[in-house]
């Protein structure tokens, strides 16, 4: 070989070398500092991985009509890099409003964005109209919505739906909120190769988690009831001029809640229409001081005791009593020496009352009252419930136990003086109201004797019949039940004009197959329960009696 | 020694023809499940948009308002009927 062909080969392999050292640094970029990078890359070209939402649970009727459904709403997305058509023009196609409008054309002109969420809520009607007009660059997303086909009735037993801040969907209030879990079920993922076109490799590798969908609640709420709770208390707000109110049903028996409806309300389905105030259910979450209603529950625990017998004689009725500083007195005026006790209850007497919770005594009282569930969660199946504690026992003065005889100086819920009637309905024996249908057996206490029971359920339906309410008793329907006029507690005295009005019966009393609670907060007809909050009961179980089979004597 | 050696063609050539058989009908399904999923996807939606206006349409707060409209109201008044008793004895 030639000394110049050598010397060709030598540089020939000199510059192989360079190449191959070239290349070998090349190389060692890619699969070392940037291997990890491009490993990503190509595995989201080949991997698909989706979320699989859980359908979220419906919530039922008793007679398999629903309270709240699961719906599909969509979101517009758009890809402003590939957008073709004039913004304005699809600003235009979205809203109407100039505003709105402004911000859609802003998000579309900034190109450095991939996806622009541009509205959201759409159905699918208006989804199919956008679709048609085929903008490029412009698609949707499917987003989980609810619906409440009732709107605004049950608005606050029901609760709503809304998004924490990582944008998932949550149940806030009421049936939503408490029961948020099972409704929510559990999200599935799915992970698989696909090819170019984004069509799955069978041959490929998969990973699959179940989706497991949300529990369907059925609930006792009944539909026919609930609305005509809705409507009459919406009359007897307007009638009565009241700022607030609230109608509880409750079937005594099993506890479980027949209806429930509060106003003002809300419909959950609009619920970023509302303030946050709205949302509160006031029949758990409201204290009130009960006033007169609050008696059945004293007087029963007294009969309980043994301290007083129905024909048992009040001698200190025959006018104001002095306790303490303070003097006694009848809401009326009207003072009936030695009275019976059947005769405290129907003359609804404060007087009487003091007598009663005198002989009782307020340890004894306060054993009695906490029996009854009062001062602690009733354990209904909704979020938000409201307890107000009692005073301790054995720092109770002889104030305090005259006043709580008659129901001033105590805070309950309505929920908490509901279930307590309804231990006297239900034979003495305590239950815990429900909402959702549970095949899991509650323990119930007895909280009275069923002769107790029996006692003042005469009492009470000897109210109804004689008491100041009777004007608007309904003859022949067989009515246990009780006024409450109380006054409004402020800045550490009585308030001398405004009230709250309730009224709580069951019937019928042999047998009873509901029991409801009527409050009106400061109605302004009338401050007195007898004229506001009983007629609204009455008109109420006119239409409920028939409805439950309920027939006069 | 040449029989062998046809034998191994054929199982080349059959090996082969299942590969590419295989592969084609793999993509092809990949293809066809991915249109079923999408079918599924807006049938589920239809399904959703049904169940929302049968749900809108039976609800009685909606009935309700409608019988108003229809002029149909409920009864002010229920009047209670005993049974007939008998007056005399046969």
């Amino acid at each position: 070989m030639r000394e110049w062909q050598l010397d060709k080969i030598k540089v020939l392999s000199v510059v192989f070398l360079i190449l191959f050292f070239g290349l070998i640094v090349r190389l060692s970029y890619w699969q070392i500092i940037k291997g990890e990078e491009l490993g990503m890359q190509a595995k989201s070209q080949y991997r698909s991985t989706q979320i699989l939402k859980a359908p979220r649970g419906q919530i039922m009727a008793p007679d398999g009509s629903f309270w709240a459904i699961r719906s599909e709403v969509w979101r517009v997305i758009a890809n402003p890099t590939k957008i073709k058509d004039d913004p304005s023009k699809i600003a235009r196609v979205l809203s109407d409003d100039p505003v709105e409008k402004d911000r859609i054309v802003e998000l579309l002109e900034k190109k450095d964005l991939v996806w622009v969420s541009l509205k959201e809520k759409l159905t699918l009607d208006e989804k199919r109209n956008i679709e048609a007009m085929g903008l490029v660059g412009i698609s949707f997303e499917s987003m989980e919505s609810r619906f409440y086909p009732e709107a605004s009735v049950a608005g606050q037993l029901l609760g709503f739906v809304g998004k924490n801040i990582e944008g998932e969907n949550v149940g806030y209030f009421g049936l939503e909120g408490y029961y948020d879990l099972p409704l929510s079920g559990k999200s599935g993922f799915l992970g698989r190769e696909t090819g170019a076109a984004g069509s799955p490799i069978l041959l490929g590798n998969a990973r699959q988690t179940e989706v497991v969908s949300g529990t369907e609640l059925v609930t006792s709420l009944d539909k026919r009831i609930q609305i005509t709770l809705y409507n009459k208390l919406k009359e007897g707000m307007e009638k009565y001029g009241a700022k607030g109110g609230s109608i509880i049903v409750m079937d005594p028996a099993s506890g479980a809640i027949l209806g429930m409806e509060s106003y003002p309300s809300y419909d959950p389905g609009q619920y970023w229409e509302y303030g946050d105030l709205f949302f509160k259910n006031p029949a758990i979450s409201d204290s009130f001081e009960p006033g007169s209603i609050f008696k059945v529950i004293v007087m029963s625990s007294a009969l309980d005791a043994g301290v007083i017998e129905p024909d048992s004689k009040c001698d200190i009725c025959d006018g104001p009593v002095k306790v303490d500083k303070y003097s006694i007195e009848t809401w009326d005026r009207k003072y009936f020496p030695d009275s019976e006790m059947t005769d405290v209850i129907v003359h609804s007497d404060n007087v009487g009352m003091t007598f009663v919770g005198q002989k009782l005594g307020a340890d004894v009282l306060y054993d009695y009252l906490d029996k009854f569930g009062i001062g602690k969660p009733t354990g209904i199946d909704l979020q938000g419930e409201a307890s107000p504690g009692l005073r301790k026992k054995g720092t109770w003065n002889i104030v305090d136990l005259a006043t709580a005889s008659f129901g001033q100086g105590v805070a309950t819920t309505p929920i908490q003086i509901v279930r307590a009637v309804s231990a006297i309905a239900n034979d003495g024996i305590l239950t815990t109201p429900r909402i959702v249908t549970t095949t899991q057996k509650e323990e119930n206490v007895r909280v009275i004797s069923a002769e107790s029971a029996d006692e003042i359920t005469a009492m009470m339906a000897q109210a109804a019949k004689n008491g100041e309410a009777k004007w608007t008793n309904l003859r022949g329907f067989k009515v246990a039940g009780k006024t409450g006029t109380a006054q409004i507690p402020i800045a550490g005295h009585y308030d001398d004009e405004k009230t709250n009005a309730s009224f709580i019966g069951f019937a019928p009393y042999d047998k009873p197959k509901f029991v409801m609670l009527v409050t009106l907060r400061e109605p302004q007809s009338s401050p007195w329960a007898s004229e506001t909050a009983a007629p609204l009961w009455y008109s109420v179980a006119k239409d409920i009696f028939p409805y439950l089979g309920i027939h006069p004597e | 020694m040449k029989k062998f050696k046809y034998i191994l063609i054929v199982v080349f050539a059959v090996f082969a023809a299942t590969s590419v058989f295989l592969t084609i009908e793999a993509v092809a399904t990949g293809s066809q499940i991915s249109k079923l999923n999408l079918e599924e996807g807006m049938l589920m939606a239809k399904q959703g948009e049904l169940r929302e206006s049968i749900v809108r349409g039976i609800s009685m707060s909606n009935l309700e308002e409608k019988s108003k409209e229809l002029g149909f109201t409920s009864a002010t008044e229920i009047v209670y009927i005993n049974e007939n008793e008998g007056v005399a004895a046969r």
